[in-house]
């Protein structure tokens, strides 16, 4: 049978059929889908949250509702007052960051700072920092472990944490099927939440593996959550959507360090604007040997290694 | 004409990213060290009645806890103390050096460092990175007595890479690695 002869009489019956039973069926799927969206999502999530647009083309008075109607459900399912801010990118300044990895002794005390400010799951554990422990005299992260304890450092070992590198060509914002990450001004690779259809491209894109999936639904203890958020960085995370290191851009946008330096207890870190000359890391990367991981990716980052 | 339709065209796209220098905003604050011994000051308990001893000997009354083990040449406390003013250190050339501007003795011999945590390289600084940093003196991190290096209790490794053992779930143990592939549950991933 040719489309000829049967395409046209195929299309007239059926839209014959269609006639007969558009309405009732259209307004069917209608109701059928407004009260699965109301029934099923209604009390996770909510209409407004549901339909929320992208976090660039929210107002300022769309920010203000979204801001207060993620402080009123912390309010109301953890019973914690939390303050949900969007501090904006500094003008003149470029982010980066330096770690030493002749001082890193792989403590891990950045690790767990790092889960304490940005209100990352206890349960399932989630840290966006890993200290990869590595074998004296090489730099092959494929032979480094993670599962090391006890004193540390061990003998013919070095340290070297892993965490987002904020990357100026990111794989992980190319590979982002919905434009849910980006790379801010001030070169932080933030993601949007709420746009985030949990995909995980951008996590198999990552050559640092620097992206976390929330497989369930976060958890943290009343008593664990950072109060002080910031709405593209660490507010309360749902589950099913990626996150990963922000900068603390809610702390470093407001001109203080992150929460890995200040708890790193050898001095490893290093942590500033770019743009200026007489920044430390302007003079760690003018001064010192520096080392670039998966340099070879082509991926530009902006974190660095150094010696000395 | 074509300019102009060029340079509208352009305003749409994102402007190339500018280098130009910022300012230098931040100031840098050296935690003090006397605060440490205003609560035991070395004249006020002791020394301005007992003038110490100068001789090298091995201590066995005071002092024992603090074993000098700090290179060939710094082998008595006159080296950094001042032995008339037990409240003050001092330079090779004689000068006196408070406690909280101790790193000035410590970069007699390690000017190399000492140029470095100048600069914020070496050395903790935290606080703010626009305005008031907070820089630590030589002696906070390292015993000038006896400054080699210490070990540090390791917090424990986050309940996946626990699980996976002290020599696996490295770098290559990402989430395409084969302890997923043989049926990990996905609860018990990052």
């Amino acid at each position: 049978m040719s489309d000829e002869t049967n395409g046209p009489y195929t299309k007239v019956s059926l839209a014959e059929g269609v006639a007969s039973s558009q309405t009732t069926r259209r307004v069917f799927l209608k109701v059928l889908g407004a009260a699965t969206a109301a029934t099923s999502t209604a009390d996770a999530m909510g209409w407004e949250e549901y339909f929320q647009q992208h976090y660039k083309r929210l107002t300022d008075d769309d920010k203000r509702a979204i801001f207060a109607r993620l402080e009123q459900q912390v309010r109301d399912r953890q019973g914690v007052d939390v303050h949900i801010r969007d501090p904006q990118p500094l003008d003149g300044v470029e982010f980066a960051y330096a770690l030493n990895l002749q001082a890193c002794v792989g403590c891990r005390r950045c690790e767990y700072a790092c889960a304490q400010e940005n209100n990352t799951s206890r349960s399932p554990e989630m840290h966006y920092i890993r200290v990869l422990q590595m074998e004296k005299g090489s730099l092959d992260v494929e032979r480094s472990h993670t599962g090391y304890e006890g004193q540390v450092p061990q003998q013919g070992h070095y340290y070297m944490p892993v965490q987002c590198h904020h990357c100026r060509d990111a794989p992980c914002v190319r590979a982002c099927p919905v434009n849910a990450t980006w790379a801010e001004p001030d070169g932080i690779v933030v993601v949007d939440y709420n746009w985030c259809i949990g995909c995980r491209y951008c996590e198999a894109a990552c050559p640092y593996f620097a992206r976390r999936f929330n497989f369930e639904e976060p958890t943290l203890r009343a008593s664990e959550i950072n109060p002080e958020q910031g709405y593209l960085s660490n507010r309360l995370r749902p589950r099913g959507v990626m996150e990963k290191c922000t900068f603390c851009l809610q702390r470093t946008r407001q001109g203080l360090y992150p929460a890995c330096l200040e708890a790193c207890p050898t001095g490893s870190r290093k942590f500033g604007n770019l743009l200026d000359p007489n920044s430390e890391i302007r003079q760690v990367i003018e001064t010192k040997r520096v080392y670039i991981l998966h340099e070879e990716a082509g991926t530009n980052p902006r974190f660095y290694y150094f010696f000395g | 004409m074509l300019v102009a339709a060029l340079g509208a065209g352009a305003c749409h796209r994102e402007a190339p990213h500018e280098h130009r220098d910022a300012p230098h905003t931040q100031t840098i604050q050296v935690v003090p060290r006397t605060p440490l011994i205003a609560t035991f000051s070395c004249m006020a308990q002791c020394h301005s009645r007992l003038a110490p001893n100068p001789a090298q000997r091995e201590l066995r009354t005071f002092h024992v806890d603090k074993r000098l083990n700090h290179g060939q040449t710094l082998t008595w406390c006159t080296f950094c103390h001042q032995d008339d003013q037990l409240d003050s250190l001092h330079l090779i050339n004689g000068t006196l050096v408070p406690f909280d501007e101790a790193y000035r003795v410590c970069a007699q011999c390690h000017e190399e460092r000492y140029r470095d945590w100048t600069r914020g390289v070496h050395g903790s600084t935290t606080g703010s990175w626009r305005d008031v940093g907070v820089r630590r003196s030589c002696p906070t991190c390292h015993n000038p007595h006896d400054p080699h290096r210490q070990q540090f209790e390791s917090l424990p490794p986050p309940a996946r890479e626990r699980a996976l053992g002290p020599h696996e779930g490295g770098h290559g143990a990402t989430e395409g690695s084969p302890e997923r592939a043989h049926g990990a549950p996905e609860s018990t991933h990052e």
